[in-house]
């Protein structure tokens, strides 16, 4: 019998109820934000678990887990998932060639429909709610609101609505394919015109009247500019009694955040930002816990009773090394004057020697180091729960093909080949892939960006094997930036961000208080230099010249061994 | 434009690479009296500047009616008008038929006219010239994917999206369009034989794609019909149950079928990823052997 991968990854709105059911970790944060009446912008990297979050607390999702108790669901706050990334809302007929306010109808009328297509399905999983009375009731609404004689004989509102739907698409679509010009007008269609009146109306019978509908918008920033802006301004409605709007994005610094009256809308005022980027310095930190619950989970669903560290044990003579390291941490510490009894800063020491040490006492010519156990697994992933379950989804396809049985365990050797493969492999797209693969990425960018992060990899190991004070720093912020002449760097920057190489944190400055950007590489980018992928707290602090240099020019960052001002407050988030 | 002295036409996108040239001289062998209409990319107008040059002359000289028109690549919008604009006047000059030369002709554009001479009623015949040898790349710096202006299909947002992709060398642009749609299902049409090195090139790479794809054989140079026979058994049982999007990343031959199957299933839309850069050593010579020359199934003269 073929053995199934317990790490079997695909995107949310693939899933049937039952897995998302099965693999979803229920964070009751999230639930206390979905099911609020608030409008909430969630913010997180693609694949850090955004749809997920969404889909799960789908009315179809929530019907599904409870079974046979479905009919008896709490309707009093029903969520209608609604993806952005579907085609209808990539055409592009009408932004080539009208202009204002006949583009603008068409861009709305797509968005529209494509809401009013999800809460007719909705609706369908739980119309059997509704008496006789009541259908007609809502049924009249619609015809009045979306007239169509041909569904004269209909009597199911989610029907009616799909239908409806569908054949105002069919057409307006055929009508775009015709002839050789874009000459088309098409009807009206919005938020105020058939949305709010739909879910008036299914709120004006017995089982919704108490209902809230919270529309869950998932990747909001695939949605062409002028429907970002339609949601901004839906978001600004300030009724919140019979709909909220919760809206995925995968970052604030790329979304506009404009209405189509001009405005703009505020955070606090208008809605409420949840961010997904968990901090992940260890396994005790809220993403190592959450990284063990989602594995765990997996492990379970799949018959394995292993502890997930047993899972994916460490190699025994990297653990046996680093104690030896952290053994040679505190002798340099006692040499160096820190007193035990001080355990704070006796530990502090040995936290950022001990493995520092380790790296430095390996031979130049000695193989790469025995990357392995789930701590170095959930780094590499670099807070991204894809990432996580991509490298544990190989790694138990290696086990499986070499011993072929269902794995029990992944030996470590597996684990740091699958490991130093996967980085090896995200180089060579560094290197061969970058402008084939991201959008606006030119070959001279490709070029550059390679140089920066190949520069980045040695300012780091150099880091690591010399620094002085904080060697296991791996993360960066900008100095000396001038948004005039560094624009250039800002734009290599942003193209990283977009193939996921970088990720963009917001976090306490380091002088002058206030925030500042920082940057943290893809950690699967650092096995193929023999760094270690478990930092320390603290950040680099980089002149963008240099930066810009590294890239421009291929050149080495000068003063590896500078001592960083200090960041002025723990952060959270800092790796 | 003047009357044509015949109802005969080519049409041509003007390249730096040797093989248009060799292509072209085919064509108007062919054609003897036909119009010639030759398109040249607004950008690139330096690199194409010799060779057009040289093919106008020659053309003149032989008696040809020659015109030329600047497209700007980039913009969908205006390489549609511009293939609007060229088929327009032929049609105008009473041409009922045209002879498409693809050899060098990206496969929007070439998309674009197939659109529009099928509305207008005008025949047309596909043209083809391999090169000698090529080169590793062609094109970088891929654009967004975007759906192709009137080929977009009819979609539905309660309908999840399938990706049907004829694969070609650069997996990188597969990849770009599964990130950019995250479809739900994954059809990848496999190019079969060992034409330019396919097998080691092509079928190792596809393996990253084993878990989540189904893959089937597909031959993009085939003229027997056989490709298209698989291509649609493949396309249309997904139609009722997904938005498909069918996108050509093979050979450029293919792309016509690709047009011919989405004129059948019109709710099919054509996927395109746009370049902006090109490598100006793709091609070595030519292949006149495996020249092809194949008729395009007619759509209804709407015109």
């Amino acid at each position: 019998m073929a053995v199934s991968n317990p790490f079997e990854y695909e995107a949310a709105s693939s899933l049937d109820p039952e897995r998302i059911s099965n693999w979803f970790i229920d964070d009751h944060n999230y639930a206390r934000f979905i099911k609020s009446r608030r409008n909430i912008i969630l913010d997180g990297d693609r694949g850090s678990g955004k749809s997920m979050i969404l889909f799960y607390y789908a009315l179809e999702n929530e019907l599904a887990r409870a079974g046979q108790n479905s009919r008896t669901t709490d309707l009093t706050n029903v969520g209608i998932y609604i993806p952005s990334n579907n085609p209808l809302l990539q055409r592009s007929e009408h932004q080539q060639e009208l202009e204002g306010s006949r583009r603008d109808i068409i861009s709305e009328r797509y968005l529209t429909f494509t809401i009013l297509a999800a809460i007719g399905k909705a609706l369908k999983s739980v119309e059997d709610r509704l008496n006789f009375v009541e259908r007609g009731a809502v049924l009249d609404e619609l015809r009045y609101l979306m007239p169509a004689e041909r569904f004269a004989e209909i009597d199911s509102p989610s029907i009616y609505i799909s239908r409806y739907v569908r054949d105002s698409l069919r057409a307006d679509q055929q009508a775009l394919a015709e002839g050789l010009d874009f000459n088309f007008s098409f009807e009206t269609s919005s938020f105020y015109l058939h949305i709010l009146p739909v879910l008036e109306a299914i709120r004006s019978t017995e089982p919704f009247s108490k209902t809230h509908f919270s529309l869950l918008i998932d990747d909001a920033h695939m949605l062409e500019p002028y429907q970002q802006r339609i949601v901004n301004s839906w978001l600004g409605y300030r009724d919140h009694s019979l709909f909220s709007l919760k809206v995925a994005i995968a970052g604030f610094r790329n979304y506009d955040l404009r209405t189509t009256f001009g405005g703009n809308i505020l955070e606090g005022h208008d809605y409420t930002a949840v961010n997904l980027y968990r901090p992940f310095q260890n396994l005790e930190s809220e993403y190592g816990r959450f990284a063990i619950k989602v594995v765990e989970r997996r492990l379970r669903q799949a018959g394995i009773a292993a502890k997930v560290q047993d899972f994916f044990p460490p190699s025994p003579k990297f653990v046996k090394d680093l104690e030896t390291a952290k053994g040679k941490a505190e002798a340099l510490a006692l040499s160096r004057g820190i007193d035990p009894s001080d355990k704070k800063s006796f530990n502090d020491f040995r936290y950022k020697f001990g493995r520092a040490i380790y790296f430095r006492d390996r031979s130049p010519r000695a193989n790469k180091p025995q990357y392995s156990g789930f701590e170095t697994i959930s780094h590499l992933s670099t807070g991204v729960i894809r990432g996580l379950l991509n490298l544990c989804y190989t790694m138990y396809e290696r086990q499986l093909s070499t011993s072929k049985k269902a794995p029990t365990m992944i030996p470590s050797d597996i684990q740091r080949e699958i490991i130093l493969e996967g980085s090896d492999k995200l180089w060579e797209f560094v290197r061969n892939d970058l402008d084939k693969t991201i959008a606006h990425c030119t070959p001279d960018d490709a070029a550059k960006i390679e140089s920066l992060f190949r520069r980045l990899a040695e300012y780091f190991r150099h880091r690591l094997l010399n620094h002085e004070s904080e060697p296991r720093v791996l993360v960066f912020s900008i100095s000396a930036f001038d948004r005039d002449r560094h624009q250039e760097l800002l734009r290599l920057l942003d193209l990283a961000e977009e193939a996921q190489l970088l990720y963009v944190r917001s976090g306490t400055a380091k002088s002058g208080g206030g925030r500042e950007n920082y940057y943290v590489l893809n950690r699967m980018l650092f096995p193929a230099y023999g760094l270690d992928v478990q930092g320390q707290h603290g950040r680099a602090s980089l002149k963008a010249e240099d930066l810009l240099a590294a890239a421009m020019h291929d050149r080495p960052f000068p003063n590896a061994d500078a001592v960083d001002p200090p960041i002025e407050q723990g952060e959270l988030f800092d790796v | 434009m003047s009357r044509a002295s015949s109802a005969r036409a080519i049409l041509t996108m003007a390249s730096w690479e040797p093989r248009w040239r060799s292509s072209t001289d085919a064509l108007l062998a062919e054609n003897p009296g036909a119009a010639l209409h030759i398109l040249f990319s607004a950008r690139y107008a330096d690199w194409t500047k010799g060779p057009r040059a040289e093919v106008l002359a020659y053309a003149r000289k032989v008696g040809f009616l020659v015109t030329e028109s600047a497209v700007d690549l980039e913009q969908p919008r205006t390489s549609w008008q511009a293939a609007v604009d060229a088929a327009k006047a032929l049609h105008s000059t009473g041409v009922t038929s045209v002879a498409l030369d693809g050899t060098t002709m990206p496969r929007e554009m070439t998309w674009f006219f197939l659109h529009v001479l099928g509305e207008l009623g005008i025949e047309t015949d596909y043209a083809y010239v391999p090169a000698g040898s090529y080169g590793d790349w062609l094109s970088k710096e891929s654009l967004q994917p975007r759906l192709v202006l009137k080929r977009s299909g009819i979609m539905f947002p309660d309908k999840p999206t399938c990706v049907v992709a004829m694969s070609g060398f650069d997996l990188g642009r597969l990849n770009q369009l599964v990130s950019y749609f995250e479809p739900a299902r994954v059809e990848i049409a496999r190019q079969v034989g060992e034409r330019y090195e396919n097998l080691g090139r092509n079928t190792p790479q596809l393996s990253e794609y084993a878990r989540h794809a189904n893959i089937f054989d597909f031959d993009g140079f085939d003229l027997t019909g056989e490709a298209h026979a698989v291509l649609r058994a493949n396309v249309e049982p997904l139609v009722p149950e997904y938005n498909v999007l069918l996108a050509c990343l093979g050979p450029k031959l293919a792309a016509v079928t690709a047009f011919e199957i989405v004129d059948e299933l019109p709710e099919v839309a054509l996927v395109y990823i746009p370049s902006s850069s090109y490598n100006r050593e793709y091609s070595k010579g030519e292949d006149m052997t495996r020249r092809i020359v194949r008729r395009v199934k007619r759509r209804e003269a709407k015109v």
